[in-house]
């Protein structure tokens, strides 16, 4: 039955009833001719064949085998019963065909859901039946002859979904071993080597040259060089070159942003990771300095989000769009969402139309003031994928949803919160609200393009908030300028920002600025 | 012999090493091999012992190019990356516990900056 379905044994069994088969031993095989047909039966049974046409297991070869069962059973009890199967080579497929057949993001996904929901139905006879969600999988020995309800011939996802969850049951792996793996690339250590090497010796030539002797070409050298590090799949040394041909640019271009120090910090982080690089021995250690292209993005429970706040982005990367920024109440965290297209090709201005993820229809902008509950997302750390089906809930405020414990209006209690992630954190380990006690306005600082307003505590403590102009940053100085015309001292608003550490000291970058905020209780 | 806050010392510790790429290592003066070797008396001055070494092994790598000893653009990089990688650290660490300090105190730049106050 593992071989065929019950319609064609049925229909073996009727056909079988008006006929009279006969059957020759040749060799390992055996030879039943059934009417017009003859079959060859052998074992494995997945291997007989047939005169007919058909690829698969087709009803002669089933009646054929259904007729040398009954064949078996009338020669009586002295006959050796069938032989127990043993289904030990299933155990023996290794973990890492199985993971290349599913792909990495399948394989992580379905270890997920394996320790949230555990094991599938598994039956275990003459054969192992897998039901999953979405397929129900027979492995058979050998496997070549294993079938799915998708009814692929090769080792498609399902049946390597179905290996994997034999073999945890049978205790080959653990979770938890499964998941601390790291993924496994193919590296080729030549290709990794050499463009390590090159980035080192750009490094140093950059150094031995100057500034003051910059060739035009060296963005351009910089930026070949990045296309030959993502190829030799190093990430993280592809991103730093990106970001070295931006300040190269800016360098021949006497542009006011361009700061030498900046420059040599990057030249001196690159140079010690193509150094790290070029010495490194195992797939392990050169997996751990390359980085990753993309976040393996894994599914999450359901979320109850809700919109607070975006910024702008235009990243030395060549990258640019819009980050948001929700709280989930559930889990009492923040989560972001990014809108974002390269820029590195293309650089003209897009519409400003952007849609809202997870299904929604509409603008992503229609999602301030509610409720959303996001079911089947998935999340790189605290950064979400657009997958996922969401559902729009009951209006609420930001005041309604954020505890009040993370609303700062001393300053030093803040400081001492969000210290520990100045150097290090991730993005949302930064974000703060801060209602501030009073608000000192600056005048535009013309010469740093930059503009200023100094937030204050109840003990006078003072957080200067900051935006430097820049053509993306335009309507929100616009608005914080008319912000700051309107601003009355018994009224104050609050802000969600970004808390940041300069050489000047700590700044705030302003995600969102609530006016009504004096409204909550 | 003056000694200079930490926080200057760190600025023209980088400030000399962007000087040297500014100029490129080809073309260095003699006296950004003399700074070089000044500010690394200073950082050890200061407690700065890794910086003082880092600084000082850039120097005398400088010294060594002007003489006429090998020192290939490798080698030169091999020190100078160490050394603002370990200045940029401490410069990191110095702010985040002067922003601190500047936080606790109730000092800041509130006291010395003009434009009208919108306190209550």
């Amino acid at each position: 039955m593992g071989l065929s379905n019950k319609g064609t044994v049925n229909r073996a069994k009727k056909d079988l009833a008006g006929l009279a088969p006969t059957a020759e031993i040749q060799g390992e095989s055996v030879l039943v001719t059934l009417g017009d047909v003859q079959c060859t039966i052998r074992a494995p049974l997945g291997d007989s064949g047939c005169t007919c046409p058909a690829q698969g297991m087709c009803r002669h070869r089933t009646a054929a085998i259904l007729w040398l069962q009954g064949q078996l059973a009338q020669d009586g009890p002295e006959a050796a019963p069938p032989p127990a199967v043993d289904l030990s080579p299933l155990l023996e497929v290794p973990i890492d065909k199985i993971r290349r057949a599913m792909g990495d993001k399948a394989f992580y996904a379905l270890l997920f859901r394996l320790g949230r929901d555990g094991l599938p139905p598994v039956e275990e006879s003459s054969m192992v039946q897998v039901t999953l969600p979405e397929a129900t999988v027979k492995l058979l020995i050998p496997l070549e002859h294993s079938v799915c309800t998708c009814r692929s011939r090769d080792l498609c996802r399902h049946k390597a979904a179905a290996l994997l969850c034999y073999q945890l049951l049978k205790g080959k792996h653990t979770l938890e071993a499964l998941t601390a793996q790291k993924e496994d690339s193919a590296w080729d250590q030549e290709q990794v080597s050499a463009a390590a090497q090159a980035t080192a010796e750009l490094a140093a030539d950059l150094l031995e040259a100057g500034l003051s002797r910059l060739a035009p070409t060296a963005p351009d050298s910089a930026s070949r060089l990045a296309s030959l590090c993502h190829t030799a799949g190093l990430p993280r040394l592809e991103r730093g070159l990106r970001i070295l041909s931006t300040l190269l640019d800016r360098a021949l271009r006497r542009s006011a942003a361009f700061r030498t120090e900046e420059l040599l910090g990057r030249l001196a982080d690159l140079y010690q990771l193509a150094c790290r690089l070029s010495k490194a021995s195992s797939p392990e250690q050169v997996q751990e300095l390359a980085g990753t292209f993309r976040d393996t993005y894994l599914p999450c429970p359901d979320l109850t989000l809700h919109l607070l706040g975006e910024r702008a982005f235009h990243a030395d990367s060549g990258y640019a769009g819009t980050v948001y920024y929700f709280w989930e109440t559930t889990q009492s965290r923040w989560y972001t969402y990014t809108y974002a297209r390269p820029t590195i090709y293309d650089n003209k201005p897009r519409l400003r139309y952007i849609p809202a993820p997870w299904g929604l229809e509409g603008r992503i902008g229609s999602l301030y003031d509610l409720s959303l509950t996001l079911h089947n997302g998935k999340a790189a750390q605290s950064r979400l994928s657009s997958t996922g089906e969401a559902a729009r809930g009951k209006a609420c405020r930001p005041w309604e949803v954020l505890p009040s414990h993370l609303w700062w209006e001393d300053f030093a209690a803040m400081f001492d919160a969000v210290s520990p992630y100045l150097l290090e954190g991730t993005e949302t380990d930064r974000l703060v609200l801060l209602r501030p006690a009073a608000c000192r306005p600056q005048p535009f600082d013309q010469t740093r393009q930059l503009f200023r307003l100094l937030l204050l505590d109840e003990e006078g403590r003072c957080l200067p908030l900051e935006v430097t102009y820049r053509e993306e940053e335009r309507e929100l100085i616009e608005a914080l300028e008319k912000l700051v015309r309107d601003l009355k001292p018994n009224d104050l608003p609050a802000f969600l920002g970004l808390l940041d550490l300069t050489e000047e000291g700590l700044r705030v970058y302003p995600v969102e600025v609530y006016s009504e905020w004096r409204c909550c209780p | 012999m003056e000694v200079l806050p930490m926080k200057d010392l760190l600025d023209e510790g980088l400030e000399a090493l962007a000087g040297l790429l500014q100029s490129g290592a080809l073309s260095c003066h003699p006296e950004t091999e003399e700074r070089l070797a000044r500010l690394g008396r200073d950082f050890e001055d200061n407690g700065l012992h890794t910086g003082a070494q880092l600084l000082t092994e850039v120097s005398q790598a400088l010294s060594r190019r002007r003489h006429g000893g090998e020192t290939s653009s490798m080698e030169l990089m091999d020190r100078v990356g160490p050394a603002v990688r370990y200045i940029r650290l401490c410069q990191q660490k110095y702010a985040l516990d002067a922003a601190g300090e500047q936080l606790r105190q109730g000092i800041g730049e509130a006291d010395d900056e003009e434009g009208p106050p919108q306190a209550p």
